[in-house]
């Protein structure tokens, strides 16, 4: 809402600077968008008088001028304007001041005659379109004036946003009243005298309202007999001041009392209402409508509220006139309209239709049922002083929802405790009166307030508590320091160890990503079933939430390897969106922890060896994450997405939780990434679980001393070390501490198909010192199972 | 008593022979030569029983006297010449180290960790709520009905089933609220959908941090002084708060809240040009706070004339914003390693 500050003080009186209407403002919940000196571009250009005007002896095309503008001495200012003539008033700007284009202006001389200024057009001013000749002022200005203030451009305009509950703040008495509850002041509400001739109103028109849910109130009045033209430049200026476009004498009038009170207004051309009538109803299957702004409406009986005549829809009812009735130059008799809209049915109706107009904006927050009588007043008294009209006797105000100003109680004591501010009985009353509240203080412990018809926000005591708090001001609420413990028996969520999972993997070398949850479809589709699809995506082909986090990271790594990263090494801990597997549930949301290797990422220290990542790199920061903690095995696993032989499952204390391995090739290529690129998925849930469910218990340190055995075996190339580790635990699991492979062969010492697996076997007993023939018995055993289980034999 | 006077010469030829050795391998040679087994000393030492007995203490005396002055000798001149050693030896300390790779965490994460750890001091506690919501949770129950307008600032994704996006965390506060009866004190913390269209300030994903402290007499004092505190450990101990009116349809009395400007002290210019992070006005604006509306209380069978409490919100991204000067959203779900490696977490 724009407010030009020279039109709101005349409605109240304070003293305050610019700063201090945008301060005072904000600080009661009117925050500004910008403010706008609309003079401060029109510094230095004053008004002259055309004394002399003479054909340059030079040039044909140009005029030497004597312009007398405010000096002790005429002014020579050279013109090329066709129209320039002697007797003329007009803007000049003086050498060393700037155009609002940002030209300097100096003395020139042109064709040899010294010209000190120049004369401008309005598109040199920035005031209007026309540049086919210089600006001719209204002659009553006085040369010498500093043009904004002749042309009433000094003042300052400030938009402010309005909040959606306050309908009332979208006018110039509107925000004036808060003006005045802030500052204490009285705000002055303009008067009207209206004038009345002829025949009554209902001799002209009548008005039948079919629908009184979507119109509880249509006040019709009957100008008779305007002269539709130009609004004079008060009117002009007021509209332009706050970005508005003067159209005529009749529309503008309209304009300026929305403006002036909130209440939108609309003119019809009596003439062009079939039958001089006003019926408000819903639209018909069939109908046509073309709008102000030309756009032809095909309406159908979908409810949308419309303004009918005797026959067809003619308006939008509270949001936009038609093109067959509006007033024009040849209109003489103007009805006016000024009614009180449903909110929601405005709403719908704006929508529906795509146009948002000052009109919609206000019916739809709730306009105010009290108004449209006292607009229509005043909007009839000044057509019938501007447009020189007739205003017929007496009014149609037909007025099915007549309405009661709500009563509502407040307790101070309540308002005093929410706010935390020293209010009682007295201030409350005093700041409700100030905006527009009646108060009774019937009983000791509540005040009783009748609410005023523009504030349909407030219906409740609590919202008579933020009105008392908003004024008093809450910067005298003072903040508690009062310390408190958490609560109990909220159940927490998994921050705690979804923040310790993020910490653990930048530790362990990781860089921490964040990625969109709303995924391409063909990502989607490719990384398993989609549960939750978007109906309103983004972009065509990005509909799916995401059903891995696989994708987001893959797309990362292309993106970072493409702006040269070496190589990248990232995780996302996130949700995902998983297909419901049961009845009476519509999706899962899943946490997951996801990470990529790709490039070369070993340690970028120097002088030390650089190499691409491989399975083994990325397993290890799953071991570095979890051994020691949790039991985590890897099993080899087939798995789409990941290259064959190269995946495995991820079993922590037994169960499934995820994959890893490196990326099959159509994946890689389809991110355009290197082979050498090597993924995980984990599931959160059960990891969590597993880590919260591990022991805490202490293992008391060993008493007697290991002893150290080493064991290389030849064995087939295919089975797994992991399963030979196993089984040497299981041959003595009570004396074999730990097994550590420290290295594989194979190659020409051993035979085709076949490597060496050398371990380090850790042997120790709880209860005693174990010796040497205890350890080689072991061995022995050792031995003889893996020659049973695998084939293997001592290297 | 010549004997004793051989066994002086022989100590000064000895310290003269050590303080001359030029490195440890000359040293170690001469420590054979005067003080091992086959040494001239140990021979005296070893043949002193076959002396007169008059002379065998005056000889062992000062055998034994050469024997120990020669040993601190070399263990003196040893230090001398270990020194000198790792002197020559230096490292070029200035050659770069080869540290462990270690990752860095996303600012995101960990603004969003330093503002819960703020409010858990405060005894808030995580709870936990789904992003795919029902109308319910995300507008009804918050005290905005289809028709409300508000609904129009939340443009939102639906669902093929109706469902949405939450636009929003204060879900969590309903699902919490339907849940267990007062006192709550909860935060929660999570990823947030609008269908807006992307630029440098706005993003269809973002993140967010509400609270929410209902108890009998909770007040607008209650709400101050938990923002100030969040205030304070975020931007620094002079950060000062201030509440804005404005209106949300969840909240009633309804604040914006805004911090001081630490960047520019509140001057509103930064080295004569007009601060970028407050804009010039000394405050930048935060978030949205307020008390509980009765009609969201009532949505989930509270007594609002027993309980009152508040809620309010951060962006989480806004917050990373301002502490590091960002100047564009869109880098927070690009991931460019080129920004996440800038920050050091905390």
């Amino acid at each position: 809402m724009k407010i030009s500050l020279k039109w709101l003080r005349e409605y109240v009186d304070v003293d305050w600077t610019a700063e201090e209407f945008v301060e005072r403002l904000t600080m009661a919940g009117l925050e500004q968008e910008s403010v706008e000196d609309l003079g401060a571009a029109l510094t230095g250009i004053v008004v002259g008088k055309v004394l002399e005007a003479e054909q340059h002896p030079d040039a044909d095309r140009l005029s030497v001028c004597r312009v007398d503008a405010g000096e002790a001495e005429p002014r020579t200012i050279v013109c090329g304007a066709p129209n320039v003539d002697a007797g003329q008033t007009v803007p000049v700007v003086l050498p060393g001041s700037r155009l609002p284009d940002g030209t300097k202006i100096g003395k020139a001389k042109l064709r040899g005659v010294a010209s000190e200024g120049m004369i401008c057009s309005e598109i040199e001013l920035g005031l209007g379109d026309d540049g086919s000749g210089i600006m001719v002022l209204p002659e009553e200005w006085t040369a010498g004036t500093p043009y904004a203030t002749a042309g009433g451009l000094d003042d300052i305009v400030i938009d402010f946003e309005v909040t959606p509950n306050r309908p009332d703040c979208l006018s110039h008495v509107g925000i004036a009243r808060e003006v005045a509850a802030l500052a204490g002041v009285e705000l002055r509400i303009p008067k009207t005298q209206l004038v009345t001739e002829g025949a009554a109103v209902e001799a002209d028109a009548g008005v039948t309202i079919e629908d009184p849910d979507g119109c509880g109130r249509y006040v019709a009045r009957v100008i008779r007999g305007v002269q539709v033209g130009p609004s004079p430049t008060w009117l002009q200026d007021r509209l332009r001041a706050v970005g508005q476009r003067p159209i005529n004498n009749i529309v503008d009038v309209t304009n300026f009392v929305m403006l002036e009170l909130g209440q939108p207004l609309h003119a019809f051309d009596l003439k062009r209402l079939d039958e001089s009538r006003i019926v408000v109803r819903r639209s018909r299957v069939g109908e046509s409508l073309r709008t102000l702004d030309g756009e032809v409406h095909h309406l159908q009986d979908d409810g949308l509220l419309v303004i009918a005549d005797g026959s067809a829809a003619v308006a939008v009812a509270g949001v936009m006139g038609g093109a067959d009735s509006e007033v024009t130059a040849q209109t003489g008799d103007v009805l006016l309209e000024s009614a009180f809209f449903d909110a929601r049915l405005i709403r719908q109706g704006a929508r529906q239709l795509g146009m948002h107009t000052e009109a919609s904006a206000r019916f739809e927050r709730g306009a105010d049922w009290d108004m449209p009588d006292r607009a229509s007043e005043r909007a009839a008294a000044l057509i019938a002083e501007l447009a020189g009209g007739q205003v017929a006797p007496g009014v149609i105000d037909v007025w099915p929802g007549k309405s009661q100003r709500p009563t509502v109680r407040l307790r101070p004591a309540r308002a005093a405790s929410l706010l935390a501010l020293p209010v009682d009985g007295a201030s409350c009353r005093a700041i409700l009166e100030r905006l527009g509240c009646e108060v009774d203080d019937d009983n000791k412990d509540s005040l009783s307030v009748v609410v005023p018809s523009f504030r349909p926000d407030l219906e409740r005591e609590i919202d008579l508590v933020e009105e008392v708090g908003r004024i008093h001001g809450y910067q005298h609420v003072a903040a508690s320091e009062q310390i408190r413990g958490p609560l109990p028996g909220i159940a927490g969520g998994q921050y705690d160890a979804q923040r310790r999972l993020r910490q653990a993997l930048t530790g362990l070398g990781l860089d921490e990503a964040i990625t969109s949850s709303i995924i391409a479809d063909s990502w989607a589709e490719r990384a398993g079933p989609v549960g939750c699809r978007l109906a309103n995506p983004p972009a065509d082909g990005v509909s799916c939430m995401r059903n891995s986090l696989l994708p987001g990271l893959l797309d990362v790594a292309r993106r970072n390897l493409r702006q040269r990263a070496p190589g990248v090494a990232l995780f996302e801990v996130g949700r995902v969106f998983l297909a419901a597997d049961g009845e009476g549930v519509d999706h899962i949301e899943d946490w997951r922890v996801a990470g990529v290797l790709s490039g070369q990422t070993s340690p970028s220290s120097w002088r030390a060896t650089h190499r691409p990542a491989d399975f083994l790199d990325l397993k290890g920061i799953l071991e570095g994450l979890m051994t020691g903690v949790l039991d985590v095995a890897f099993d080899p696993t087939e798995t789409p997405l990941l290259r064959r032989g190269h995946s495995a499952r991820v079993l922590v204390e037994g169960a499934a939780v995820g994959t890893i391995g490196q990326v099959d090739a159509a994946l890689a290529d389809s991110f355009s990434l290197t082979r050498d690129t090597y993924i995980f998925e984990l599931a959160c849930d059960p990891l969590f679980g597993a880590w919260a469910a591990r022991g805490t218990a202490y293992q008391p340190l060993p008493k007697f001393p290991p002893i150290e055995r080493d064991l290389a075996i030849v064995l087939g190339d295919q089975v797994p070390s992991g399963r030979v580790a196993d089984e040497i635990r299981s041959v003595a699991p009570d004396l074999v501490d730990d097994v550590r492979l420290f290295d594989v062969y194979s190659g020409d010492q051993v035979e085709a198909g076949k490597r060496s697996l050398a371990f380090s076997l850790c042997l120790r007993s709880p209860d005693r010192t174990l010796e040497d023939r205890d350890a080689d018995g072991v061995v022995e055993r050792v031995l003889q199972r893996l020659e049973k289980s695998f084939e293997a034999r001592l290297r | 008593m010549t004997i004793v006077r051989d066994i002086d010469q022989l100590r000064l030829e000895a310290v003269e022979a050590i303080g001359a050795a030029g490195d440890l391998k000359a040293l170690e040679e001469l420590r054979v030569r005067y003080t091992g087994r086959r040494s001239q000393l140990r021979q005296v030492l070893g043949s002193i029983g076959q002396l007169p007995a008059d002379e065998r203490r005056s000889v062992g005396q000062s055998a034994s006297r050469a024997q120990k002055e020669i040993e601190a000798c070399l263990s003196e001149h040893q230090a001398v010449l270990e020194r000198q050693q790792e002197e020559g030896d230096a490292l070029d300390v200035t050659l770069p180290g080869r540290p462990p790779q270690r990752g860095r965490p996303h600012p995101m994460s960990s603004t969003a960790d330093e503002l819960v750890d703020a409010l858990r001091y405060m005894g808030f506690t995580v709870a936990d709520g789904p992003e795919v919501e029902d109308e319910h949770h995300n507008f009804d129950a918050l005290n905005t009905p289809a028709d409300h307008p508000a609904r129009d600032e939340h443009d939102t994704f639906y669902l093929e089933d109706g469902r949405l996006l939450r636009t929003h965390t204060s879900t969590v506060q309903i699902r919490v609220m339907e849940t267990q009866p007062p006192p709550v004190r909860v935060l929660s913390v999570g990823r947030c959908y609008r269908k807006e269209t992307v630029d440098a300030t706005h993003h269809m994903i973002f993140h967010q941090i509400e609270g929410l402290y209902v108890d009998e007499g909770v007040s607008m004092a209650d709400l101050k002084g938990t923002l100030t505190a969040v205030a304070k450990r975020v931007l620094g101990e002079r950060t000062q708060i201030r509440f804005r009116p404005h209106f949300f349809p969840f909240t009633e009395p309804s604040v914006e809240y805004d911090f001081s400007c630490t960047i520019c002290s509140q001057r509103g210019e930064v080295d004569g040009d007009r601060c970028r992070v407050c804009k010039g006005t000394g405050w930048i604006e935060i978030g949205g706070a307020g008390m509980v509306d009765p009609n969201v209380f009532r949505s989930v069978g509270y007594d609002d004339e027993v309980f009152s409490g508040f809620a309010f919100g951060f962006g989480i991204e806004r917050v990373a914003m301002i502490r590091h000067g960002i100047d564009d959203i869109r880098l927070f779900l690009e991931s460019d390693m080129r920004f996440t490696r800038q920050f050091h977490g905390g």
